[in-house]
């Protein structure tokens, strides 16, 4: 494919206006002070590799050298709009070289490493110092299609792909407003990624984008080749278990989330979108609530509370009933508690932890294994496994019970991040069950919630409208309240802030 | 500084007036004026009704001097350590009869300690937790509702002066923290009304949530049975026969805890924050220091006998500190304005 | 906040191996049904429960005896595997002895440390309590479960008004109400059967019992009925048996200074009646007329014979104290009761005749 691309560039027509001699090399002109621009040393400039494409070209005013990547660009494309380009430096329009498609820059080093590294095809003009930027980018990659951890039943069926481009276009397509703003941000010292970040001007907060392109600009030489490597520069509390942004891999969940007058940032060749500031509670919501009927979507929504609950706590309150307070067991359950775990030798934390880590291992091992192969150690580490650990009398089939119980509720979170985040806490709760009953665990609750109160995402409630309390929207987060309009996201940790400079 | 809403208010209101005494003031009531302590309520009701009115009115010449300022904060002080050593002796009782004492308050002051190193903001929105609760504790109490005898109600007898007034001392209890109004009045949003129906609401709220409780309890035991039961509440749901759980009371007895630490987190915070308005913003150190003199003061206070001293005692003291000193500090204000 | 992390993992770390308070619920032996009898100035304590082994569950009994009630317990722990815990008592069986005497005494322990259940339910015991446990008839079941069960469908049925330990405590507090107790015998077959109600005066069994029909109507004149209370009688002049169900009961007092004069309207459904002919009116009058007179006789013989017994389990006594500080002020209720002339006026209403004509 390589070998055979010259042959298209043959030459017609001679340059009127620049008749000079060309070399098979471009020689250093002493007097102009040009750098010298030369196949090998361009060549050397992008460290002999072999997809780095390199050739001649006839131009009407003088000769080129063409180069791209040929892993990037697609040159059959590239060709048709150089002949147009050409067609129209013939017909000597004015800016022949701004074309949609096309631009006219001077000549550079970075600016050529840049442009060849994002897959455009680049002309430079030696005699001009000028070179001509051609996008006609390779454009293999996935189709947008459902992204796999947020499956809904209802609604729109496609997903971001590793183009921020074709992403963009998916966005636009839904959202059809002029002040939808879209700007972008190189960032990296060595490799450069592009972040494009969106938001809608008339609702967004101008402060917190403020704060946002103040904050992306901190990073700007850092190598980042994700959004996941930004997380960590962007949120208030590295720490924290909860994510304090939420990535998404569905259009129509940022679309929302850009009504709520909040900020989306894509990394280029990463399909997730970031969006911040976000609160606890947009990790609950899934885009099938919006879609389904209200006392439907509400019935689901609450379900995720209690499936929230049970995720934290269900474990713990197993440990603190069967070590502390087996009195509250009623009657016709206590024998069947009592012969399960009579003659169990270990302590109901050990068993619970057993269990826990067991249960994480498939859930890892099922991940990484191939699919069909996933599918069988789930079932014969959950089946088999489960069955021989409890005949052995190592765990009692209640905690089995408990512990299934458990894991799925987390998976029930609609948002990967967040069952994460839940299913790591559930570890302090059971020691703290362990050691006080449910007294450790009120102890626990308390902590929790006042870490979700002062927690902040881009100096935002985080753990907004309980912070603060606005009792009023209440409905919209526990039930799925009848449509009517986006809320915003709330902005200040008390209702009114006065003076600024406030520790926080 | 922090800004408060309506509802931000009225609810840390709430929790400072309810945390420290809807456990066991019924039982102290009603030892004293038995069937006649319903109807003493609801003349208590009116005084506390007068007594908001009024601060809500003065509430602006409430600017107390460096010196009240510190007097409030021993005050509660005071009111933290009697009212955490009375939790403790009950959670002694009820849950933790081998652990010892100093490990339970060091539990639960920690978690003080942590809020109040974080930001005012999330003080203040501390009560939140309690809202989910209030409606279990509701439900739990109605499910006595069958059990009530209606005739305990009766008889009554008015003219029995000296325990009517031996009664309206004990209702003070129910009083207590009703200072706060006059602190924090002045964090509320300048455009959110207070005085009128919003008062009237809390007011309400507050009676509602005392009297249904002193009601429920007077009408589920007999009048010789509060000598055996200082706790009414938890007794009342210990009785409770249901299916799905044995003990209520012990459900009841997690809410209550969780509630009485937020109580506890805002009245140190209200310490720490009147202290501030004074002097530069205290350090750290200061707040350690602060909870752990608490934990000291309150573990040496846990036993039987000085629980009963320290709160007869408080009652005294919140007769003080909610009527003499705002008295003087508005009255004086007045006259330094003229 | 880092720090913050680190110490709440450090400082349980250090506790692991478990807390003060912590009480394993497999290294504990659940008591369902407990009997307290006097011997010789000993208190005896019999302890029916399950024990746990290879799967299978197996009951087993045990007993103790000390100077208190507590102190019988503590020597019963003396012999059992594990010990024994009071949690989930179903049943307390206490022997008539002890309930002529100090009911309330044996009570105490119970309360005193919140552990305990409190909502098990209470029974006298005629005879020997170690029959109770042993009985010689087949039961066909365990102890542990023959109990709970039978005083459950009893209540079920209206034989006894709910008699917890709680309530009963309650009650014994209660200057203007009387305790009834379930009352066990055993019977010819050597089977432990309810044969009524206990009565007691000033928290003190008084040895006198009413019998299984009359247990029922002392349910309906205290207004509290289990799901279902149904009634017989035998109609003479029909030459058939009647079988009622009541639907529900409202009763007024009147009271005047010497007197006490109480209306019952019971509304009802017949659900047996052999003769039928329910669907003329007037034999649905009569039907109701047979009745009414019937039960007021009836009732008329729970009253004369809970005066006689100075024990008011009706409760007459609190409407009194409410309402008429006078003659509750005369002196000693239960004295007051036993010679109040009382005068029951019953009016039977069929609602139903439980059957399509």
């Amino acid at each position: 494919m390589v070998g055979k691309s010259p042959s298209m560039f043959f030459f017609l027509h001679k340059s009127v206006q620049w008749r000079r001699y060309f070399s098979r090399e471009v020689k250093y002109m002493g007097s102009d002070n040009k750098p010298v621009i030369s196949k090998k040393s361009l060549k050397q400039l992008f460290y002999n590799s072999m997809d780095f494409v390199i050739i001649d070209v006839e131009w009407p005013m003088g000769k080129g050298i063409l180069c791209y990547y040929s892993s990037l660009a697609d040159p059959t494309e590239a060709n048709k709009q150089i002949d147009i380009i050409r067609q129209r430096a013939l017909e000597k329009t004015n800016n022949w070289g701004k074309t949609a498609a096309s631009d006219v820059k001077p000549y550079s080093e970075e600016e050529l490493v840049k442009s060849v590294c994002s897959g455009q095809t680049v002309i430079i003009f030696e005699e001009s110092q000028l070179m001509l930027t051609v996008s006609a980018p390779n454009t293999s990659g996935r189709t947008p299609s459902e992204p796999e951890t947020e499956q809904v039943v209802r609604g729109p069926h496609d997903g971001f792909v590793e183009s921020t481009q074709i992403n963009l276009t998916l966005i636009r397509q839904k959202l059809h407003r002029k002040d939808l703003v879209v700007k972008s941000m190189e960032i990296g010292a060595d490799t450069s990624t592009t972040m494009t970040y969106l938001y809608i001007d008339t609702i967004a907060d101008k402060d917190v984008v403020k704060l946002f392109e103040t904050k992306l600009e901190d990073v700007r030489d850092i190598n980042i080749l994700n959004t996941g490597e930004i997380e960590d520069y962007l949120e208030g509390s590295v720490y924290s278990p909860f994510p304090q942004l939420l990535y998404t891999e569905r259009p129509d969940r940022v679309v929302f989330n850009l009504m709520e007058g909040k900020i989306a940032l894509f990394a280029d060749n990463s399909p997730s979108a970031m969006i911040a500031p976000v609160t606890f509670f947009s990790f609950f919501q899934s885009p099938d609530d919006f879609n389904g009927r209200v006392i439907i979507g509400s019935f689901f929504r609450l379900l995720r509370i209690i499936s929230l609950v049970m995720a934290i706590f269900l474990p713990a309150f197993y440990i603190a009933v069967v070590s502390f307070h087996s009195e509250i067991l009623p009657i016709e359950l206590s024998k069947k508690v009592k012969l399960a775990i009579n003659e169990i030798p270990y302590r109901p934390i050990f068993e619970a932890f057993i269990l826990e880590v067991f249960i994480e291992l498939i859930r890892e091992a099922s991940i990484r294994l191939p699919k069909p192969i996933g599918q069988t150690i789930g079932v014969v580490g959950g089946l088999i496994i489960g069955d021989a650990i409890v005949s052995a009398g190592l765990v009692s089939n209640l905690m089995v019970i408990v512990v299934a119980l458990t894991a799925i509720s987390s998976f029930v979170v609609p948002t990967a991040e967040m069952n994460m985040s839940i299913r790591i806490l559930r570890f302090p709760f059971m020691i703290a069950a362990a050691l006080f009953g449910f007294f450790g665990m009120a102890i626990g609750m308390m902590i929790l919630t006042i870490h979700l109160l002062t927690l902040s995402s881009l100096k935002q409630p985080y753990f907004a409208p309980f912070i603060p309390l606005d009792t009023t929207r209440f409905m919209d987060i526990f039930l799925r309240s009848p449509y009517t309009k986006f809320h915003k996201q709330q902005k200040t940790f008390t209702f009114i802030s006065k003076k600024k400079g406030r520790k926080s | 500084m922090f800004t408060l809403s309506r509802i931000q208010f009225f609810l840390l209101l709430f929790v400072f007036q309810t945390g420290t005494v809807f456990l066991s003031f019924q039982s102290r009531l009603i030892d004293v004026s038995g069937t006649n302590s319903w109807v003493l309520f609801i003349l208590a009701g009116l005084l506390h009704y007068l007594q908001l009115f009024l601060f809500e009115k003065f509430h602006k010449r409430f600017n107390p001097g460096p010196f009240v300022s510190h007097l409030y904060i021993v005050y509660w002080f005071f009111i933290i350590v009697s009212f955490l050593a009375y939790i403790n002796y009950t959670i002694a009782i009820w849950l933790f009869p081998n652990t010892p004492q100093i490990v339970t308050m060091a539990f639960m002051v920690g978690v003080s300690l942590y809020a109040n190193t974080r930001k005012p903001e999330t003080l203040i929105n501390l009560p939140v937790i309690i809202l989910p609760m209030i409606p279990f504790f509701v439900l739990f109490l109605f499910m006595a509702l069958p059990e009530l005898v209606w005739t305990y109600l009766f008889p009554i007898d008015v003219t029995d002066y000296k325990s009517m007034l031996k009664g309206l001392f004990f209702v003070q209890a129910t009083f207590i923290g009703v200072e706060m109004f006059l602190f924090l009045r002045k964090y509320v949003k300048a455009d959110e009304k207070v005085n009128g129906k919003p008062l009237f609401i809390y007011q309400s709220i507050w009676f509602l949530f005392f009297f249904t409780g002193l009601i429920f309890v007077l009408l589920f035991f007999p009048l010789n049975g509060f000598k055996f039961v200082t706790e009414p509440l938890l007794y009342l749901l210990k009785f409770q026969k249901v299916t799905f759980v044995e003990r209520l009371d012990l459900f009841f007895l997690f809410i209550w805890i969780s509630w009485s630490i937020i109580t506890i987190s805002i009245y140190i915070f209200m310490c720490i924050h009147v202290r501030k308005t004074h002097y530069k913003s205290p350090s750290n150190r200061f707040i350690i220091l602060f909870h752990v003199l608490i934990v000291i003061t309150s573990t040496f206070l846990a036993t039987k006998d000085r629980i009963e001293i320290i709160r007869q005692v408080s009652i005294y003291a919140h007769i003080v500190f909610s009527v003499f000193f705002p008295a003087v500090v508005i009255l004086m204000n007045r006259r330094g304005k003229q | 906040m880092r720090k913050v992390v680190l110490a709440l993992l450090a400082i349980p770390s250090i506790f692991l191996g478990g807390c003060w308070d912590e009480s394993q619920y497999k290294d504990v032996t659940i008591v369902p049904v407990m009997g307290i009898t006097t011997s010789g100035g000993q208190v005896k304590e019999f302890f029916s429960y399950p024990t746990f082994h290879n799967d299978t569950i197996s009951y087993t009994q045990s007993e103790g005896s000390g100077i208190s009630g507590r102190s019988a317990r503590e020597d019963a722990n003396h012999r059992t595997m594990e010990a024994l815990d009071f949690t989930h008592l179903e049943v307390l069986l206490v022997s008539s002895e002890i309930a002529k005497n100090e009911l309330h005494e044996q009570l105490d322990m119970f309360f005193r440390s919140p552990r305990n259940r409190i909502t098990s339910y209470l029974a006298i015991v005629e005879g020997d309590m170690e029959q109770y446990f042993k009985p010689p008839g087949d039961l066909n079941t365990e102890v542990a479960d023959f109990y709970p069960e039978l005083l459950r469908t009893a209540v079920l049925y209206s034989y006894i008004t709910e008699n917890t330990m709680g309530e009963s405590v309650k009650i014994l507090l209660d200057d203007t109400i009387d305790l009834s107790l379930p009352y066990l015998t055993i019977n010819d077959n050597g089977i432990p059967t309810i044969e009524g109600i206990a009565l007691f005066s000033h928290g003190k069994y008084t040895g006198a019992t009413l019998k299984k029909q009359e247990a029922v109507l002392a349910g309906v004149m205290k207004k509290q009925q289990g799901k279902y209370t149904r009634l017989s009688f035998h109609w003479k002049e029909r030459d058939s048996p009647i079988t009622i169900e009541i639907i529900n009961t409202r009763r007024k007092m009147k009271i005047s200074n010497d007197r006490i004069s109480v209306n019952y309207v019971i509304n009802f459904s017949v659900v047996e009646f052999p003769n039928n002919n329910l669907n003329s009116k007037n034999i649905r009058r009569e039907t109701e007329n047979f009745l009414s007179a019937e039960i007021k006789k009836d009732f008329d013989k729970i009253i004369k014979k809970t005066q006689e017994n100075k024990s008011d389990i009706i409760g007459f006594g609190r409407t009194v104290h409410a309402f008429h500080q006078k003659m509750w002020n005369k002196g000693d209720w239960s004295e007051t009761y036993s010679t109040l002339p009382i005068e029951v006026n019953v009016t039977m209403k069929m609602k139903r005749t439980s059957i399509y004509d």
